[in-house]
């Protein structure tokens, strides 16, 4: 009790004598604290979300479809008497979607031709390539504006984690096409001050001029994986429309039927069972020449790395700060090292004198001991502040405690090593 | 039983061209009860030869007893408690700690045994009117003269009751009238049972003690 109290006014007296540089210190650990706690709380988001994805979509693997009929097939399937392809391909569709082994959803990048208004160039197709003049043109009179648009079919939202921020999805009567009635539409974040809910845009679209409603407005970390590019999008840019159907058989009917086989198979069976299963339903309806296909395993890509791709930048940044925080609480060590090795040399005649009086080198050191665990624990008492304010999680605040303790630890290491490196014992006389 | 029995001991700083043999083959031995003087020339290795003594240092070779323990074998935390349980030192400048007062420093060997503050308070007070320094208790080292810091620095080598005393040029910063007092409180001491053993320049001194032992380039020559 009384070797405290004699600490306590060894404390108050280096605190008197060092009073910037001490709150200095503290200040140094709060800053290095509290951008580890932020680091550690960002790959802890990263991690859950690796967990959580996991979870959810387990072993599945993503398998790209699209049709690929010839010109001449094509044509024929167009011609008002030929219905006899499009109902086998409606029947592949729909036994696609009900087989329970399966998830299959329509995801086509097609853009529309809006009229009724003029689109900021970051909308228009081409913008990110540096295209977006040639989106814009004259036609029949009117100006069009060749407009980013992906239309999807209902699972697109389920598996890909989306959701309307504001407003509502679709829902199933919104997939169907009824010439005259508007489409509703989906807006991406990045329209939020360009369109509002309840707008109606004018456009053409597979040849037939449209009018869409917007109904909802994504949210912002809304992304699709884009087959074309082999990488994921944000939808922000994009006008989200329904893979329409139609209960007729006649032209735009044919088209969005066609377009619906743009998408992505899910599965968990392996590519060969997947293969089987898919050709096996085209051999079903008599399409098994129709130039419908589902992609190869080359060209697929599994849970894992869509999540890798989705995650990468986001994981490479984290490390990058992960190295800026370790060099950071490397200078935060050597310079409290440093600093308080010098406040030992300071009083390096009272150690020695302390030393003749019988005091173990534990006890020696032990103002500059608890100097070391004030600095430290008052600025992670800071730094906790600032990541309570920042919403980081417990077990971040309780990692940088953890970091904490082991610095001061590392830096009392150092002291000793000091202390026994130094000669207190020239208080004696001196070496001959 | 010798109270201290140093054989061959030998320290040697650097190495090559710098090597300094400060303590050659020394041997020594001190009974309890002595009072001796240690006498030679500026880098004789007088100095060398306390800190051996007081285990603050460990000589580079040969043996060191102190009442048949091996205090070469000792460990840092160990040679610690050895010095603050056998040993009182007193050195030429005082060795005062100067934000302390009187007493605090007088009882800082006691805070290191762990002692509670009644029994520090009392062994302090004991110590403080043996060296009549009772009225200077809460006064600063700044506010004292030499001979006071003198008696607070014996003071607070004696509050342990030590086996034995290590003195390095007591008086070396003190007038003669000081100077002969703390030889006086020495010789009391000394007479009361304390093992005393002074590192000195000064004849005088060494006449009052009752063994004089002379180094010359890290050899006992005379004893």
């Amino acid at each position: 009790m009384i070797y405290m109290r004699w600490l306590a006014k060894r404390m108050a007296s280096l605190f008197s004598m060092h009073r910037v540089l001490i709150p200095l210190m503290i200040v140094l650990v709060s800053c290095g604290m509290s951008i580890l706690g932020l680091v550690m709380n960002q790959g802890q988001a990263v991690e859950e979300s690796i967990a959580d994805y996991s979870d959810t979509y387990g072993r599945k693997t993503y398998y790209f479809t699209n049709e690929g009929l010839s010109d001449m097939t094509y044509y024929q399937y167009l011609e008002d008497e030929n219905v006899g392809l499009y109902h086998s391909i409606l029947q592949f569709r729909n036994a696609l979607l009900a087989d329970s082994r399966i998830s299959f959803f329509t995801l086509m990048n097609q853009p529309v031709e809006i009229y009724s208004q003029a689109v900021p160039e970051m909308f228009l197709d081409g913008y990110e390539e540096g295209n977006a003049d040639s989106s814009v043109f004259d036609f029949e009179g009117r100006t069009l504006y060749l407009t980013k648009a992906l239309q999807v079919s209902e699972a697109f939202f389920r598996e890909m984690n989306i959701k309307a921020e504001k407003g509502r999805e679709f829902q199933e009567p919104d997939y169907i096409y009824k010439q005259g009635e508007k489409i509703p539409v989906i807006i991406g974040s990045g329209y939020e001050d360009v369109f509002q809910i309840g707008d109606v845009i004018g456009c053409n679209y597979l040849f037939e001029d449209v009018s869409l409603e917007v109904i909802g407005i994504l949210q912002k970390d809304a992304f699709f994986y884009d087959s074309m590019n082999g990488d994921f999008k944000s939808c922000e840019r994009y006008l989200l429309m329904p893979a329409l159907q139609s209960a007729d058989d006649d032209f735009f009917g044919k088209v969005m039927l066609l377009q619906q086989m743009k998408g992505i198979l899910i599965s968990d069976l392996g590519y060969p069972q997947t293969k089987e299963l898919f050709d096996g339903l085209l051999y079903e309806f008599g399409i098994k020449q129709s130039g419908i296909y589902m992609s190869d395993p080359a060209a697929t890509i599994s849970a894992a790395n869509l999540l890798n791709t989705y995650s990468s930048m986001t994981q490479e940044v984290s490390k990058q700060f992960q190295m800026i925080v370790a060099l950071l609480l490397l200078f935060v060590v050597l310079s409290i090292a440093s600093v308080l090795c010098g406040f030992i040399r300071e009083r390096k005649y009272e150690y020695g004198i302390q030393m003749l009086c019988g005091a173990k080198p534990i006890q020696i050191l032990g103002d500059m001991l608890l100097l070391d665990f004030v600095i430290l624990l008052s600025g992670w008492m800071i730094a906790g502040g600032v990541l309570l304010i920042n919403f980081c999680s417990k077990g971040s605040i309780l990692a940088t405690f953890l970091v904490t303790v082991l610095l001061a630890v590392l830096i009392a290491a150092v002291l000793f090593g000091y202390l026994y490196r130094m000669d207190v014992g020239e208080i004696i006389g001196g070496n001959e | 039983m010798s109270l201290i029995r140093l054989e061959k001991i030998e320290m040697v700083y650097g190495s090559g061209e710098t090597r300094v043999d400060a303590l050659r083959q020394l041997d020594l031995e001190v009974e309890r009860g002595e009072f001796i003087a240690i006498m030679g020339k500026s880098g004789c290795g007088k100095s060398t030869l306390l800190n051996i003594l007081g285990a603050v240092t460990k000589p580079t070779g040969g043996s060191y007893l102190f009442d048949e323990l091996s205090v070469n074998q000792l460990t840092a935390g160990s040679a610690a408690a050895f010095r603050n349980r056998k040993i009182g030192f007193v050195v030429q400048h005082f060795a005062l700690i100067k934000d302390l007062t009187v007493k605090e420093n007088i009882g800082l060997p006691l805070v290191y045994q762990g002692c509670r503050k009644k029994e520090i308070a009392k062994r302090v007070s004991e110590v403080l009117a043996l060296l009549e320094l009772e009225d200077k208790a809460n006064c600063y080292p700044a506010q004292l003269s030499g001979g006071q810091c003198q008696r607070t620095a014996i003071a607070r080598a004696v509050v342990t009751n030590p086996e034995i005393i290590l003195a390095d040029e007591p008086t070396g910063a003190l007038d003669e009238e000081n100077g002969k007092n703390i030889m006086r409180i020495f010789s009391e001491l000394n007479q009361k049972g304390t093992t005393i053993l002074v590192v000195t320049h000064d004849k005088e001194i060494a006449e009052k003690c009752n063994r004089t032992v002379v180094l010359k380039d890290g050899r006992i020559v005379a004893s």
